[in-house]
């Protein structure tokens, strides 16, 4: 089995904003390193439960009124 | 235990909704059968009432007043500004922003979505697919809004003697606008309401806020 490494992303860095805050400015993407690449499974089990939802919630209000029209 | 955790937000999101639409199921019969009844007819099954055209206009008429709420905010958020807004970007970032920032094409990162890393039509779709997602299923709903709503109405009319009226007729009701602008004008105070409270109030730990120490005038910026 491939072992899996585990790179912690960098630390944003903080930067004054034009307006005088501090905010946090994303790593440039040349220095990214990921904690986890791809997806995880439960993320697209979410998405697809709730376009299910969403579909199956359409056509049914869809049909049950066309039906009656 | 880490998938449900990683996902509680949307997955306690879609439990209530289950629950809600639960709750107005049983309210919405108890209602239609009294209505019913007041016109001397007999009361309507629980499953008859879930197959009606009742039960979907007023789940139809909810659901499209969400979906433009959404699609309209998403929409006004990449041209509009609110300064001081965390719902907002920083005045000055106006516009669909640079390929490199958005992390496209020639920029997409080794993990990038597939259609991210793609030119032409798959990253044009794919850049705007949460407005495309939002705007369908807006057009659907309020689609089955106006068919269900002609038949309660058709219904009714016929209850008063009264000839049924066609699905083109329908929108041109005081009833269909009433249903639907009703819904809208909550939406959009909702959202009017978050992004300008937003600016000055703050709520510890949640992603929708600024952190409590940062500043009113700072925009786009949201708790960790």
């Amino acid at each position: 089995m491939r072992r899996q490494r585990r790179v912690k992303a960098l630390p944003a860095r903080r930067r004054r904003s034009k307006d005088g805050g501090v905010c946090r400015e994303e790593p440039h993407m040349s220095e990214f390193t990921p904690e986890e690449e791809g997806a995880r499974r439960g993320e697209a089990v979410v998405f697809w439960a709730w376009i299910t939802v969403l579909a199956g919630g359409l056509a049914y209000m869809l049909a049950i009124a066309a039906s009656e029209l | 235990m880490r998938p449900l955790r990683d996902n509680a937000l949307s997955l306690a999101f879609g439990a209530i909704f289950m629950l809600a639409l639960a709750g107005q199921s049983i309210a919405g019969w108890f209602e239609n059968n009294e209505q019913l009844q007041q016109h001397g007819l007999p009361a309507e099954g629980f499953g008859a009432f879930l197959t009606s055209a009742e039960f979907v206009v007023d789940v139809a008429e909810n659901w499209q007043s969400e979906f433009l709420q959404f699609f309209l905010f998403i929409a006004a958020t990449i041209w509009l500004v609110q300064r001081g807004s965390p719902e907002s970007k920083k005045p000055g970032d106006e516009g669909p922003d640079s390929d490199e920032a958005q992390l496209v094409g020639p920029y997409a990162r080794p993990d990038s979505p597939a259609w991210a890393k793609a030119r032409g039509i798959r990253q044009t779709v794919y850049s705007n697919s949460l407005l495309i997602v939002m705007g369908v299923v807006f057009v659907l709903s309020w689609l089955a809004q106006s068919l269900a709503g002609t038949v309660v109405m058709n219904a009714e009319n016929a209850q008063h003697g009264q000839p049924p009226i066609t699905w083109l007729q329908y929108l041109a009701t005081a009833d269909f606008w009433n249903r639907t602008l009703q819904n809208w004008q909550s939406e959009f105070l909702a959202v009017g309401a978050m992004i300008a409270l937003s600016i000055f109030l703050r709520q510890r730990g949640s992603s929708e806020s600024k952190p409590v120490g940062a500043p009113h005038h700072q925009s786009a910026v949201s708790g960790e």
